[in-house]
């Protein structure tokens, strides 16, 4: 029994670590290739085997959940009840910083969930170190801070403030004023990127590559102001939520958004992604959070209630809140979520965002009197990858990861919906024909253009009117001649060259440029 | 001529023909018919029979007489047989006429070569007009003269072999032995020999031979190949071939290398004698006892040594101790006296060449200054104390500005220098830039300022008068004249301009001169003319501007701000608004202060720059009301406000001046400045567009939707009548329009319904996906597929994987990712070597 429970888990981790099917080789003629493929194939094979087996034997750590016995539910722990059970190390992770001058705070947290950034919205700045529970900067820009996010390492953040966006450093140094994204209401990172993303007051989504300065896309969305602004972590792609009730996702190098949802039927307060790209949570003003499949673009469930942020766990745990209450859905499948937790913050105390932080089981809460952290069981991943992200990182690692990751910045343009495209065939899109108007068109033009030659005065009765006439008559011909040739030369271009490169031997005709003819 | 040309041929094959029977009658007498040469050969040795000679040596006498010695074929003369079948064929054919007593045929085939060889002669002569015995020479000439000084042997070959056509047969070796001993027996076997003897096959011709050669060959080879086809079978499958199996590549530690080594200079030489030599190494044997007995150190030697370092050591600790003292030394005085005694022992001990180098870094220190003017109330700081008026401010700040304008005194002030003497007097531009740099009083400058503009004024008189054109010359052509002529017109614009500069400045200065007088500390420094004016009237707007959000930054609460902003949106979004509309609000509160500080005479020299000039600083204003309902008028306007010239002195001095301008010009602004402390309310169409945001959502949607998919795919036109056809008898009326045309238009029709079904958001009635190809990732995918693939998906899938560190383990990566070949540098590749197996 166990061992069959064993071989099972294996498969599981096999499978994922195969990144699909194999194609059928069966059908397959060339010989060559078929072996080649055939030989591919064992390699991935082995390696998914020895990957599932890596993370079998070291990846030792399990998230748990809160497991309720007989008529217990889950989400009558309260937080005082979980703080006896847990180790004093967890322990640490529940606390209250009461802030009540400067404003509700957002937060951010690191990738590695090490530090945390606090934002007063009345200027109030802080970076925290998580593991020792010490702020590492704490500073004030007396004005306006609407959003701040941590860039790819704790040293510098950008900071979105009353007119300008600011970046500074773990310092609290000013280091740029990014005075083109404009009074900017949200902001986002795209870590592999390096680009920073902004929408602003007058609703134009900038991306700004903050290694070379460069503004990378700037586009007008068109759909009122907004200041919901989500990073699908899976595929980098940005989404915006709008007052007509739409999401919009972006790329950083088209201006038309690739996908537009109408998710709602008031404003979208907040959105949110599963870690494995396939699940979007939006919460709208029509009293609804939706949860949506953005493989089919449809809606997987529809549950009731206002929301005015949201935030997915890396293990898929949904947050919510509103006011000063918070519940934490849960689904076995991720696909019906249901109630998992609750948390009530003192009365008056007006939730602006919450986070779960990374690797930790704990969820940040940005609130009007300042920030607190609770703890969520089963909400982080156990086992941190040291290549992806590391709390316990090193100076010297930080550096040298800093390296890595410049080096592996990827191009804007490689940000797309389904990233596993890159590198795949493109989709021919047959090309746009002219209509039969501007065909006609250009032809009434050509003909005018030729009408109109003037002609030169010549002697020797070489300037005629039947003469000139007829040269006249001849241009125009000339004129009209270059449409009709133009469309079936094409085709008989075209024929010739199907038909060339079909008489080439096999081996060759990978060789026939499709450009030369 | 012709004619007896005739009669002598004729005669010469008469007479021919007569010898021809004689010499048959004379063959036949001789019994068996011999071969030519042997008949020469046996000419040769009976000198008896001369009448071939005879007739040889007439030849060139007589014209008349024919000669028949050998056959044509044989001879070879004119070479039209081959030499060498006649040489295969002649034998056996010899041996049969043995036998066969006579053969006419034989005859007559002479006979008629004879003929035919005449014939030539005759065709010859015909063609080339030349006498017949010409040819016969030339036929001749070819004989060898030999003297036959000793008997025939094989030192001494016959003629007939020099000649080429004697060749030795079987008979020519046995009739020497005529008689001898044994020489029947020797013919009998000849004789048997050749009976029984067939004709030899001629060799196949040589590319069959090697066609044969060939196919044998390939057999031979295939079979061979076929033993390498599992090995290479192998070797085509394998997915990395290996050529780096255990070669021994040389040395590969420093060890090895170093083994190796032998000496080869003097030195090494001696210096491996030395570390190899048999003392050292015998000591090295043995016990190190050896090793101390050979390092001899005598008992002076190491108490001088011991009294060394005992002095050494003394002399360490002192000026350590003195150190100390000299470290704990608190006294001001004597550090500075200290460091100026250092800086003195430097002073002197610096060569000349430091001594330059000190000079340059000075003057570069001060072109700096110069170019910077850092310290000449460029900085923020200064320009805003400057601005503000020095007499309102503190001595403190006094201070510090007169010292910073000390600074750049001694800084910029000319360094004496070698050349000192000679450039105060020598060189007037100079001395002007000496002025203008080190002297700060006003005098000089406004004397410099009045030399630039009589130096200018002297320019453009001299281009009036100036007319000593070259009268000749490439100069005087007109096309150059008219060149130079541009030019100068362009030179004196550019003088004009600068004159005024100078006026303007000489103006401004006057002006300044009070305040400058105010200031204490000279101020002035090199003049700039032109744009720098210009700009400082801006920056000085701008700083009003962010004084005023400081001010309201501390005050006022999180909403209104975000009113403001929104307002500000408003504008954005038409394109024009540059200068917010909070900034003009608030502007106449500062502005009110700093008119009190109005009569400030910087002030008044700004208006004088704009009235001069009149570089109008371009910035747009537009006043938003309070009430929402000017507000709207106020966006809608938006559009016609373009821009409105206003001079900043206005500004400054008089806000409501502007303000009725303003009203003049766009009509949208009131008078009505509001504190943006006060709380907005939001405007009905605000409240309700926010209270019905959800309204009509999904239709808006829809209709989006639609536009996006006619966009991407756009609906057919509608056919239309085709005009001028038909339209008396109105037959297009009647029938409708052509059939074809409709039928187009149905096909339209059908295939962009079923574009857009195909659309992955055709059934998905809340979603858009945008069909739009992004150009710049196009480069991300490839258009073709790579060559070994014929499809598609097995492309696809044979890129899923990634191969990368991060994403397989380590035991697996250097599997995936491994070349097709590994080869070590250096090792040659050879030929697959065949390993049987037993």
């Amino acid at each position: 029994m166990e061992i069959q429970d064993f071989s099972d888990d294996i498969a599981v981790k096999v499978k994922k670590y195969q990144r699909g099917e194999s194609a059928d080789l069966e059908g397959l003629k060339d010989k060559k290739l078929k072996g080649q493929l055939a030989n591919r194939e064992e390699l991935y094979k082995k390696s998914a085997n020895a990957a599932a087996k890596a993370e079998k034997w070291l990846m030792q750590t399990e998230s748990g959940l809160l497991e309720p016995e007989g008529i217990e539910k889950t989400w009558r722990f309260s937080q005082q009840s979980i703080a006896q059970e847990v180790d004093v190390a967890s322990r640490k992770n529940q606390f209250d910083i009461i802030l009540p001058d400067l404003g509700p705070y957002t937060i951010d947290y690191t990738s590695s969930g090490r530090y945390m950034l606090t934002a007063g919205r009345k200027g109030h700045l802080a970076i925290m170190d998580m593991h020792t529970l010490k702020p590492v900067k704490d500073f004030q820009v007396r004005e306006t801070v609407r959003d701040v996010v941590f860039l790819h390492n704790e040293l510098f953040f950008a900071a979105a403030q009353k007119k300008y966006t600011y970046i500074y450093n773990r310092a609290g140094t000013e280091l740029h004023c990014l005075k083109e994204h404009g009074a900017v209401l949200k902001l986002q990172f795209l870590k592999n990127h390096f680009l920073l993303s902004s929408i602003n007051k007058s609703s134009h989504l900038r991306f700004q590559d903050i290694t070379t300065g460069q503004m990378v896309g700037n586009y007008r969305t068109a759909l009122g102001r907004s200041d919901v602004l989500q990073l699908n972590p899976y595929n980098s792609v940005i989404t915006s939520g709008h007052s007509g009730g739409t999401v919009c996702m972006w790329k950083p190098t088209t201006s038309t958004p690739l996908i537009k949802i109408l998710c709602h039927h008031g404003p979208v307060t907040a959105i949110s992604f599963h870690p494995n790209g396939h699940l979007m949570a939006t919460a709208g003003m029509d009293k609804k959070i939706k949860i949506w499949d953005l493989r089919t673009y449809k809606t997987l469930q529809t549950l009731p209630g206002n929301a005015k942020t949201l935030s997915f766990s890396q293990k898929g745990l949904l947050a919510a809140s509103t006011g000063s209450f918070t519940q934490i859905l849960q689904s076995s499948d991720s696909s019906n979520y249901n109630r998992y937790m609750i948390h009530t913050m003192a009365k008056g105390y007006q939730i602006n965002r919450i986070q779960f932080r990374p690797y930790e089981d704990v969820l940040g809460i940005g609130h009007s009197m300042g920030f607190s952290s609770i703890l969520v069981p089963g909400s982080g991943e156990p086992n941190f990858d040291s290549w992806v992200a590391n709390p316990f990182e090193t100076v010297k690692e930080r550096r040298e990861k800093e390296v890595r990751v410049l080096l592996d910045k990827l191009p804007p343009e490689s940000v797309m919906l389904d990233p596993t495209k890159v590198g795949n065939m493109r989709e021919v899109k047959r090309k746009e024909k002219k209509t039969k108007a501007e065909v006609e068109e250009e032809k009434a033009a050509a003909v005018a253009a030729a009408k109109s030659v003037a002609v030169k005065k010549k002697t020797k009765g070489r300037s005629k009117p039947s003469k000139v006439a007829r040269k006249k008559q001849e241009g125009i011909e000339n004129a009209k001649r270059g449409f009709v040739e133009e469309n079936e030369g094409r085709d008989k271009k075209k024929q010739k060259r199907i038909t060339e490169v079909n008489e080439l031997p096999i081996a060759l005709q990978p060789f026939v440029s499709k450009k030369g003819k | 001529m012709a004619e007896t040309k005739r009669k002598k041929t004729l005669a010469s094959t008469n007479s021919l023909k007569r010898r021809k029977g004689g010499d048959k009658e004379k063959n036949w007498k001789k019994g068996p018919h011999l071969p030519n040469a042997l008949q020469k050969e046996l000419n040769s040795l009976n000198p008896t029979d001369r009448s071939d000679e005879e007739i040889h040596s007439d030849d060139d006498i007589d014209v008349y007489e024919y000669e028949e010695n050998i056959p044509e074929e044989e001879s070879k003369k004119n070479r039209r047989y081959d030499p060498v079948d006649n040489f295969e064929y002649e034998l056996p054919k010899d041996f049969e006429d043995e036998d066969v007593a006579s053969d006419d045929d034989e005859e007559e085939k002479g006979d008629s070569d004879e003929y035919d060889e005449e014939k030539h002669a005759r065709m010859l002569q015909d063609i080339t007009g030349l006498p017949g015995d010409a040819f016969e020479g030339k036929k001749k000439k070819k004989d060898v003269v030999i003297f036959e000084a000793y008997p025939e042997s094989e030192y001494n070959p016959s003629r007939d072999v020099l000649d080429g056509d004697g060749r030795i047969t079987v008979d020519d070796l046995l009739n020497p032995l005529h008689g001898k001993p044994g020489f029947s027996k020797i013919r009998k076997d000849v004789q048997r020999m050749d009976k029984k003897s067939m004709s030899i096959q001629p060799p196949l011709p040589k590319p069959q031979q090697q066609k044969i050669d060939r196919r044998s060959a390939y057999v031979y080879s295939k079979k061979k190949l076929h033993e390498y086809e599992a090995l290479v079978k192998k070797n085509r499958e394998a997915p990395t071939i290996y050529f780096d199996e255990d070669i021994d590549v040389g040395y590969s530690t420093v060890g090895a290398i170093a083994s190796e080594f032998r000496p080869r200079t003097e030195f090494e030489k001696k210096m491996d004698s030395l570390i190899n030599g048999k003392e050292l190494s015998e000591a090295h044997k043995g016990d190190g006892a050896r090793l101390l007995q050979l390092n001899k150190v005598s008992l002076e030697d190491v108490k001088e040594r011991q009294d060394r370092l005992s002095k050494m050591r003394n002399l360490l600790f002192r000026h350590e101790l003195k150190a100390k003292r000299i470290k704990h030394i608190k006294s001001k005085t004597y550090r500075r006296l200290l460091k100026k005694d250092k800086s003195k022992a430097t002073e002197i001990e610096m060569n000349p060449e430091a001594a330059k180098e000190l000079a340059e870094k000075e003057e570069f220190k001060r072109a700096e200054e110069r170019m910077t003017l850092k310290h000449k109330n460029t900085s923020k700081w200064a320009k805003r104390i400057k601005k503000r008026g020095v007499d309102v401010q503190d001595d403190g700040t006094r201070a510090a500005i007169s010292e910073q304008l000390q600074q750049h005194a001694l800084l910029t002030r000319k360094r004496n220098s070698m050349h000192d003497d000679e450039s105060s007097s020598d060189d007037s531009t100079e001395d002007d830039d000496d002025d203008i740099s080190g002297d700060e009083d006003d005098a000089s400058k406004l004397k410099l300022l009045e030399n630039g503009k009589n130096r200018t004024l002297e320019v453009l008189g001299e281009d009036d008068d100036d007319d000593d054109m070259p009268k000749s010359g490439v100069l005087s052509l007109p096309f150059m004249v008219r060149g130079q002529k541009k030019k100068k017109e362009a030179a004196e614009e550019e003088a004009r301009l600068a004159f005024q500069d100078y006026d303007s400045s000489l103006k401004q200065l006057d002006g300044d001169e009070d305040f400058k007088d105010n200031a204490g500390a000279s101020l002035s420094g090199r003049k700039v003319y032109g744009g720098a004016q210009k700009k400082q009237v801006p920056q000085s707007k701008k700083k009003v501007k962010a004084n005023t959000d400081n001010y309201f930054d501390n005050m006022d609460s999180e909403d209104d701000d975000d009113d403001d902003d929104d307002d500000d949106d408003t504008m954005d979004k038409h394109g024009r608004m540059t200068y917010t509309q909070k900034d003009v609000n608030i502007d106449p509160n500062i502005l009110r202060e700093e008119s009190e500080i109005g009569h400030d005479p910087l002030f008044k020299s700004f208006d004088d720059i704009d009235k001069d000039e009149g570089p109008k600083i371009e910035y747009e204003v537009s006043l938003s009301a309070t009430n929402s309902l000017k507000k709207k008028r106020n966006r809608k306007d938006c559009n016609q406000i373009k821009g409105k010239k206003s001079q900043v002195a206005e500004v400054a001095s008089d806000i409501e001046e502007q303000h009725g301008d303003d009203d003049d010009e766009g009509g949208i602004v009131d008078g009505i400045i509001t504190s943006g402390t006060d709380y907005e309310l939001p405007s009905q169409d605000d409240l309700i567009r926010r209270a019905f945001a959800g309204d009509d959502v999904e239709e808006d949607f829809e209709m989006s939707k639609q536009e996006i998919l006619n966009e991407e795919n756009p609906e057919p036109e509608k056919p239309v009548l085709l005009p001028g056809w038909g339209q008396w008898t109105h037959i297009q009326k009647k029938r409708g329009l052509p059939s074809w045309m409709l039928a187009e238009h149905e096909r339209a029709k059908k295939k962009r319904d079923q574009d857009l079904n195909r659309r992955p958001d055709a059934h998905l009635k809340h979603v858009i996906i945008s069909q739009k190809l992004d150009k710049k990732a196009e480069k991300l995918q490839t258009k073709v597929l790579p060559y070994p693939f014929k499809d598609k998906e097995h492309f696809e899938r044979s890129n899923r994987m990634p191969l990368g560190p991060e994403f397989n383990p380590a035991t697996t990566i250097g599997s995936l990712n491994r070349p097709d070949v590994v080869k070590k540098p250096g090792v040659s590749i050879k030929p697959i070597k065949l390993r049987k197996h037993h």
